[in-house]
């Protein structure tokens, strides 16, 4: 699995999660779309008593996300899991998106993600991930990286992801992008840098994925990551 | 290997027993370029220097010797080999390595690793990580080296899609594997949904 994950610390509440979801749609998400059924499963401490509905057929069925979000809220948002299947649709393709937002140490993650071989086919990955990155500039979070493999989830604490990044795509927050420099993270020896209109960063280490080890290590050498 | 990787390939190599070290010069696995086999040695090196024990490289190898070298063909080795190659933290190359070891674990009954599908409905997975033929039936495993990646989310995702494939006639029985798994949570959600896992350090 690919995924990107966005980390922050204040509970989801429902206006919160339906702002993400809708800017989620606007940005290509749909639900049982494309060839992919759309599902979600809230998942409780007590797996029992998980909630699993799925929707397949002809139909799109996008404005069932309300209803996910909805089932979500009727459980306790500090232990519950809620995890979407959704397709990401952009002008060439549609890929399967897993949207999940699970609790953490400290806080919460909600992540985007699809299969490797999915992520391959996009052939242009900064398609797919303009997505998380329109979630990240929108809403207020620590911090933001990819996932890739079984890499260790990201951390929801700014001293954290400070032993954390670079991964080979990372979201800094501003308040991150002020603890480690500005102007060294601009100038890191990375395929993109960018500034994001929330004042954050956005980089990614190398055009391909995976990036080269000696590229990731190029980038933590000028950012004095021991 | 040493030239290449500056003073890292040198503590690699002073590091390796003579026999691993053996190995990981001869391993000519059928299907693999001479240039992918020299990214991963050096590859093994830089993650020897980032957080990946010389013991699981050195089951890697032995491994990957083993599948190399037995007469039976193991399709997808030539993939796992170059995706080891390219991984670049150890999060990225346990994946690899555990599938490694769960085929040559199981030796008279892979037929492949990485397999790939046409992705099902469910969105989910992009690939089987091994089939095996046991009793003319064909087992599926999704391969985990733990659950330190994983959600319940993953779980209910990934088993639903291998349900479809139970239906579909593409398999006839699934199971995830885990290397090691100490999260009750994960495993509480396992048990609770009757979803098949097996523990490669339980065996």
């Amino acid at each position: 699995m690919f995924r990107i994950e966005l980390s922050f610390t204040s509970t989801p509440d429902r206006g919160w999660l339906t702002r993400v979801l809708f800017s989620a749609v606007a940005h290509g998400i749909r639900f049982n779309s494309g060839g992919f059924e759309g599902s979600y499963r809230v998942i409780p401490t007590e797996p029992s008593d998980e909630i699993v509905v799925t929707e397949s057929g002809e139909l799109e069925r996008t404005d069932m996300l309300v209803d996910a979000v909805e089932a979500y809220m009727s459980f306790d948002q500090e232990s519950a899991e809620l995890a979407m299947m959704t397709t990401y649709t952009d002008e060439n393709s549609n890929i399967p998106c897993s949207i999940q937002l699970t609790p953490h140490t400290f806080g919460y993650v909600l992540s985007f993600g699809t299969n490797q071989k999915e992520m391959e086919s996009i052939g242009d990955l900064t398609s797919f991930v303009g997505l998380p990155k329109a979630i990240f500039e929108r809403f207020d979070f620590v911090y933001g990286a990819s996932q890739v493999d079984e890499q260790q989830h990201i951390p929801t604490t700014i001293g954290d992801a400070q032993g954390d990044h670079p991964r080979a795509i990372t979201f800094y927050s501003s308040e991150l992008v002020n603890k480690i420099g500005r102007k060294e993270l601009l100038s890191s020896p990375a395929a993109v840098v960018s500034e994001l209109s929330n004042e954050g960063i956005f980089m990614l280490a190398s055009a391909e994925l995976p990036p080269n080890g000696e590229q990731v290590q190029s980038i933590r050498e000028h950012l004095n990551i021991v | 290997m040493v030239a290449d990787t500056d003073g890292v390939g040198v503590r690699f190599v002073e590091e390796l027993d003579e026999n691993s070290l053996k190995t990981i010069l001869k391993i000519e696995p059928e299907g693999v370029s001479t240039s992918t086999l020299s990214s991963l040695r050096r590859n093994l090196a830089y993650l020897n220097n980032n957080g990946v024990s010389k013991d699981r490289i050195k089951r890697f190898v032995d491994d990957v010797d083993q599948l190399a070298s037995t007469n039976k063909d193991v399709d997808g080795l030539d993939e796992l080999i170059e995706r080891s190659a390219e991984a670049n933290n150890p999060g990225s190359f346990v994946g690899p390595a555990t599938e490694a070891e769960y085929a040559a674990k199981n030796l008279d009954t892979i037929t492949a690793v990485r397999d790939d599908i046409d992705t099902p409905s469910a969105g989910r997975p992009g690939d089987i990580d091994a089939v095996e033929t046991i009793d003319s039936e064909v087992v599926g495993s999704e391969i985990k080296n733990s659950a330190q990646s994983v959600t319940r989310g993953d779980l209910g995702q990934i088993s639903a899609g291998y349900r479809e494939l139970l239906d579909n006639g593409e398999i006839d029985r699934y199971q995830f594997v885990f290397r090691e798994l100490t999260d009750s949570e994960i495993r509480d959600y396992l048990e609770q949904n009757d979803i098949p896992y097996t523990v490669l350090n339980e065996r």
